[in-house]
């Protein structure tokens, strides 16, 4: 189920509103945890019993974690059962998310030697396991860390794990930053009507600008054939669009169920297409994921504490393990790589530094190029589809553009396509949803809403009539 | 207070079609296929969530705005951003829809077709099996729009090397494996189009003008010498408000001017009667007629077809002593067994978009020929 269906608005919300709201304030943490199985088990069926098993491993390790940390007591163990908590959680990553890719790697090298194959079945991929694998290293990091206890009550610790709005696709919360709201929280009008103003924003966001822009990149992605210069670059950019948009949209979407909620949920995007140089990209998109391998990964590595050389080695190592989180796929692997040395780059070169920059425009020009190059290797289904593309992208060749490509550029598409540009060219601080919910006099208030009311309402109706699929008459 | 209206209409929103999908149910949108049925709970369904999204496809269906929301995102795609709503229909110049599957393949390397091809050996073997037991085969070929108003298409994406119909590509295969009677339809609607609008704007088929022009073109290969005493008196009139069925699939209610047949007038006393439904929705008629005087009429004759003949046949209708019109490509179909054994004439009209669908199975076709003779 995905927030952006009619089923989740016109079903799952409502109803998971009612319960929430119906119930005591006591009880309110158990009724979002029961929708939020529920709505893992309608995208995820049976591996609804892996996140439970996992939530219940890591509460239990959390627990003997916790004794032996705090502030007075000598932890003589906490280590080996923090150590115990990450191969745990590893492990489930690395056997559901890579252990296909792993092995399918090794019988391709086993093949070229002519030997016989490692068997492996092949594992499906459970839904949103990076984003619940990376809360449950948060939590016992931070307990074991003693920024904050371990959590007494197991209810709280599952709806920390698998609450609905950040479940499949984030933020991703630090433990630290949400403990206290698990506990305790208000649910204000005020922050209801954040809450619906922000996820109608992102809803808005999804389906209008990102699944515009999708139908245009799918059809450039999907050509098999030859690949004229323009028909690349255009594919480029309006993939580079679309995985803002839906992305941002989503995190728009997670964030407002939060406020519904009584949650504050941390912000994920910061206009990252308005960045001076690739440093100052990765602190504005997917913010959450950045921080997180700062606090859990590149810091204790030893960060930029310990020279030049060291600092470029953690780079690359943090930003391989990005990429690798991502997906996996070499070109995943590649895309991290990319990112790595550019940062690496630009603290050799001194363009990290956005303080005292000259030429913004060009800068941001030329970080934006970069990034897009980037999500080539993103994109692409492998690296040779990579290589096709921008070998178009930077060949200048006269191909004709396939009908299919043209099929998707319609006054629709390339009118939500360029109301997407705009993100490239609006000033770095601007923010759509802030100024949705900048308080206005009231005759403004009543036109915004009738006006976000009236896309919305356009938005929905293009769920409505996905489905709609007439057919001339029935078929022979 | 703003914020308590704001969050009193969401939840209305929210809640609405809910609520009101407990009192009616979501009219239909008139789409020509059946929609998703609840689905069934089982262990199987809940483990691999197949349940879930067969649950989705159901909720989406019978969605209660479904309808409504449909026809204003139609709305607003067809007039405002001039995009077809419905990727099977095509929006043409001057208000003119074509559907999508009319035209040939985008992705057609070459005119080289192995399917029109064989189909066209198929059909001259079928020819001479339905010859040799004594009946007489004729093909009707109903040419797309696009065939008949190329002009009106604009601009298309292709990246075909072919320029030709599959009507040319089937008339030039024809050429090398020939049936005797072949009912040309394409040249005597070329010819005449321009002196009248022959097809509808919003809809695949021929409107009343060109329907005569197919029926008497039929009727004149059917009998060079009688024809015209077959042809009936047609008195049209026109209608402003004409929707067809692509501006159906649009789901929108796209009008048009368009003349509609308000009387008509046989040489014959004709009779109908509704055999059976074959295939849905696909009516299946006996039409015999009577002449008032000892005038010939057209033997026993069966006539497979598809939805262009609609028309042609209320114009043809008085001119056989008995015509069996059956809705459908199969001529083995066992409901139609009998008809297609006791008839003279074997009329099988096809439209030139099924061309790449249809095909015959010739030895069992003389098989079921072979077991008696014609009347």
């Amino acid at each position: 189920m995905v927030f952006s269906s009619l089923l989740f608005l016109f079903l799952f919300l409502p109803a998971v509103l009612a319960g929430y709201y119906l119930a005591p304030p006591r009880h309110r943490n158990a009724v979002l945890l029961c929708f939020s199985y529920l709505f893992y088990l309608w995208g995820a069926g049976a591996f609804l019993f892996l996140l439970m098993l996992s939530t219940l491993v890591n509460y239990a390790l959390g627990l003997l974690i916790d004794r032996r940390s705090g502030p007075d007591a000598r932890r003589p163990n906490a280590h080996r059962w923090l150590a115990a908590a990450l191969l745990f959680n590893l492990s489930i990553l690395a056997t559901f998310k890579y252990a296909n890719f792993l092995i399918g790697e090794i019988n391709k090298g086993l093949a070229v030697l002519d030997l016989p194959p490692l068997f492996w079945a092949g594992v499906a991929l459970p839904l949103g396991i990076s984003f619940f694998t990376f809360h449950q290293i948060s939590y016992v990091v931070d307990v074991y860390r003693g920024r904050r206890p371990a959590c007494a009550r197991v209810v709280d610790f599952a709806l920390y794990v698998a609450m609905f709005p950040q479940l499949v696709a984030g933020p991703i919360i630090q433990f630290h930053e949400i403990s206290e709201q698990l506990k305790q929280r208000l649910e204000t009008l005020q922050g209801f009507h954040q809450g619906l103003l922000r996820f109608c924003w992102g809803l808005i966001k999804k389906i209008l600008l990102a699944d515009s822009c999708a139908k245009i990149a799918d059809a450039v992605f999907a050509q098999t054939g030859p690949l004229g210069t323009g028909a690349a670059w255009l594919g480029v950019f309006a993939y580079t669009l679309q995985i803002y948009f839906d992305f941002s949209a989503y995190s728009d979407m997670a964030i407002g169920l939060g406020l519904l909620f009584g949650f504050t949920f941390p912000e994920n995007f910061h206009r990252p297409y308005s960045a001076l140089s690739i440093t100052d990209f990765w602190r504005r998109w997917h913010m959450t994921l950045t921080r997180f391998f700062r606090d859990y990964l590149y810091i204790p590595l030893g960060g930029n504490r310990r020279g030049p050389l060291r600092t470029y080695a953690n780079l690359i190592t943090v930003f391989l393990l990005c990429g690798m989180w991502h997906g996996a796929n070499w070109t995943f692997l590649i895309w991290g790589g990319y990112h790595g040395a550019l940062l690496i780059l630009e603290r050799i070169t001194g363009m990290n530094r956005t303080e005292a920059s000259g030429l913004p425009l060009l800068r941001r020009a030329l970080t934006l190029l970069l990034v897009a190059v980037g999500w080539v290797f993103f994109r692409a289904h492998d690296l040779g589809q990579a290589a096709d593309l921008l070998g178009a992208m930077f060949r200048p060749a006269a191909v004709p553009t396939a009908p299919e490509i043209m099929e998707t550029l319609n006054n629709r598409n390339l009118f939500f396509l360029a109301l997407s540009g705009l993100v490239f060219l609006l000033p770095r601080e601007f923010s759509g949803a802030k100024l949705l919910l900048t308080p206005r006099p009231l005759a403004s208030a009543m036109v915004q809403a009738g006006v976000l009311l009236a896309v919305t309402a356009y938005g929905i109706a293009l769920l409505a009539s996905e489905a709609f699929n007439p057919f001339i008459y029935f078929r022979f | 207070m703003a914020h308590r209206l704001a969050i009193g209409l969401f939840l209305v929103a929210l809640l609405s079609p809910i609520a009101g999908g407990l009192v009616i149910s979501a009219p239909p949108l008139g789409e020509n296929r059946r929609l998703a049925a609840t689905p069934e709970v089982t262990w199987a369904g809940l483990r691999d969530a197949s349940f879930f999204s067969a649950y989705e496809r159901y909720f989406n269906d019978h969605f209660i705005y479904r309808r409504f929301l449909t026809r204003a995102k139609n709305w607003i795609d067809f007039h405002l951003f001039r995009v077809s709503p419905a990727t099977k229909v095509h929006v043409g110049l001057d208000g003119w829809l074509y559907l999508r599957e009319s035209f040939p393949d985008p992705a057609r390397e070459s005119c080289d077709d192995v399917e029109i091809l064989t189909l066209a050996k198929q059909l001259h073997e079928l020819d001479g099996v339905i010859d040799a037991s004594g009946r007489t085969f004729f093909l009707i070929l109903a040419p797309d729009k696009p065939t008949i108003y190329p002009e009106y298409v604009g601009p298309l994406p292709t990246r075909s090397h072919c320029a030709k119909s599959r009507y040319q590509l089937l008339v030039e295969a024809l050429a090398e494996f020939p049936v005797k009677h072949f009912v040309r339809l394409d040249l005597p609607l070329l010819h005449a189009k321009a002196q009248q609008q022959l097809y509808y704007r919003t809809d695949t088929h021929w409107n009343p003008s060109g329907s005569m022009i197919v029926a008497e073109t039929l009727l004149q290969q059917l009998s060079p010498s009688r024809w015209r005493e077959y042809v009936p008196t047609v008195d049209l009139d026109t209608t402003p408000s004409f929707s067809g069925d692509l501006s159906r699939m649009l789901a929108l209610d796209l009008k048009e001017s368009a003349p509609f047949i308000k009387d008509i007038r046989y040489q014959a006393d004709v009779h109908v009667t509704t055999r059976k439904s074959l295939n849905d929705d696909r009516p299946w008629f006996r039409i015999t007629a009577v002449p008032p005087t000892e005038a010939p009429l057209l033997p026993k004759t069966i006539l497979y077809r598809d939805s262009f003949m609609s028309l042609p046949l209320e114009m043809i209708k008085g001119s056989f002593t008995r015509l069996d019109a059956v809705w459908t490509y199969d001529m083995l179909d066992p409901d139609a067994a009998d008809d297609l054994r006791t008839s003279r004439l074997v009329l099988f009209e096809m439209a030139e978009r099924y061309l790449p669908l249809v095909s015959f199975d010739v030895p069992a076709i003389a098989a079921a020929l072979r077991e008696t003779t014609p009347p």
